[in-house]
């Protein structure tokens, strides 16, 4: 399971959400509403003899909305934080038919003010679970 | 002598590798105990009889592969199969277990916040031939 692969396969399967922007990684700039593929917070490895699984038990995904206090970010992010409808990021994410990796789960959402390119957002963050082939 | 990790095992089932959908395996060897004790002992005396053993394994179920312990074991419940194990994995001079087994239970348990999983059980038949890898 390549870490890449998967985030793009991620990256697709959100395209499927009409107005949600996927800035590359690293981008100066972001115009909100954008979904972010951060990094998981490990890997581990071995889930079955001789490399037959490795899992990422937290990739997140932030998607950031708009100004903290907007009345229209709190609408904005609800919808994407719905377990279903065109904005549900659960829905478009689990949607996905993936080749890099054998299952994607969006296993829980919380909600922040995030800062990114010293702008603050509201922000909805998906935390995925992912298991797939180790070798 | 040295520790050895669990995740380099290799388990095969009727010449099928399962390896990759196991997360645990267990052998269980054990024989019979005959009593022995004449009059006049003070303490038991024993003798052994006939060996016996058990073996398991489970894991994360898998739904692609012609491996996967769907396809590889359910077809196979209630007939004697050949199972191996390479408890140190694969390499000269490590040991393979071979021995013919009756897989008596095959379970599929589904979590709702999980992967579906899957376990075995196998009751030996005759004796585990103990050899070491070309």
């Amino acid at each position: 399971m390549n870490l890449e692969a998967v985030a793009g396969e991620v990256s697709t399967a959100l395209a499927a959400i009409s107005g949600l922007r996927r800035p590359p990684w690293g981008v100066e700039r972001i115009t909100a509403p954008a979904a972010i593929i951060a990094l998981p917070e490990r890997i581990d490895y071995d889930g079955t003899y001789r490399r037959g699984s490795d899992h990422y038990p937290d990739l997140p995904v932030i998607v950031l909305v708009g100004k903290p206090n907007e009345r229209t970010a709190r609408k904005a992010v609800a919808a994407y934080a719905d377990g279903s409808g065109a904005k549900s990021v659960k829905a478009a994410i689990e949607a996905h038919t993936y080749i890099s990796c054998d299952s994607v789960r969006v296993a829980w959402a919380e909600f922040d003010t995030a800062k990114y390119a010293g702008t603050d957002y509201l922000a909805a963050i998906f935390h995925l679970d992912i298991t797939g082939k180790g070798a | 002598m040295a520790y050895v990790h669990g995740q380099f095992t290799v388990i095969t089932v009727a010449t099928k590798d399962i390896s990759p959908y196991c997360k645990t395996s267990s052998y269980e060897g054990s024989a019979e105990v005959h009593q022995t004790t004449g009059y006049g002992k003070t303490a038991h005396t024993k003798q052994g009889g006939l060996l016996d053993g058990k073996f398991s394994c489970g894991g994360t179920y898998d739904n692609t592969a012609s491996t996967g312990p769907r396809n590889a074991l359910k077809p196979l419940l209630g007939t004697t199969v050949t199972v191996t194990r390479k408890p140190e994995g694969t390499g000269t001079g490590r040991p393979l277990d071979t021995f013919s087994a009756v897989l008596s239970k095959y379970v599929e348990t589904n979590p709702v916040d999980d992967m579906v999983t899957w376990s075995a059980e196998f009751d030996i038949s005759d004796v585990v031939t103990t050899t070491t890898q070309p």
